[in-house]
């Protein structure tokens, strides 16, 4: 599933590293995320979007679905 | 990898390579088949891997999602690995293509027995979530 994980966490200026840390998971977990490889359980969704500081919607973008801005 | 850990990879390497060398050597020199030797390489060999892999000789410790994700998947990919390579050994083994000409009835059943174990299992487990 496609994500702008990486946007959010840019301008959140957060390292791999420190969000795997916040969502208590490993950085290989954020980068095979990132670059979906991996699409993550709904309690890491969550824990994501809430440490990004945005919604789920905004965060993860459904196949073939329209961004919403 | 932490030296540590590099050095426990490394022993655990160099005793999957004294078993298997020795294992290897007997059969050679004096054809003879140790089948201890084979498990205990095996063993071996896997202790290695998980140690490089987990951090953990037998594949325990702390993982994450991802890891478990991992360990799910590699697991089923395995289970498909091991069936075909059990019936490639039977059927190498035997000479035969013809399944009423092999006479070696314990690992036919084995073959067998491994199309029949998963769906068995899945029609087990999936009870856990059916109320």
């Amino acid at each position: 599933m496609k994500n702008r994980i990486k946007e959010f966490r840019e301008k959140n200026e957060l390292s791999q590293g420190k969000l795997a840390e916040l969502c208590q998971v490993s950085r290989q977990t954020i980068n095979a995320i990132e670059n979906d490889k991996y699409d993550p359980s709904l309690k890491l969704a969550f824990d994501l979007a809430r440490q990004l500081g945005v919604k789920m919607e905004e965060l993860f973008l459904p196949e073939g679905g329209r961004q919403n801005e | 990898m932490s030296r540590t850990r590099n050095m426990i990879a490394v022993i655990a390497f160099l005793a999957f390579a004294v078993i298997a060398g020795f294992t290897i050597y007997k059969y050679v020199r004096y054809g003879i088949v140790e089948g201890g030797g084979i498990f205990a390489s095996s063993l071996a060999v896997s202790y290695f891997l998980n140690w490089v892999k987990w951090g953990d000789h037998e594949g325990g410790g702390e993982k994450d999602e991802l890891d478990r994700h991992i360990e799910t998947q590699s697991a089923k990919i395995g289970y498909f690995l091991l069936m075909i390579l059990a019936a490639l050994i039977l059927f190498i083994s035997e000479g035969v293509t013809n399944l009423n000409d092999i006479q070696n009835y314990p690992l036919l059943l084995v073959v067998s027995l491994s199309f029949v174990i998963l769906p068995i299992t899945e029609l087990i487990y999936s009870r856990k979530f059916k109320s």
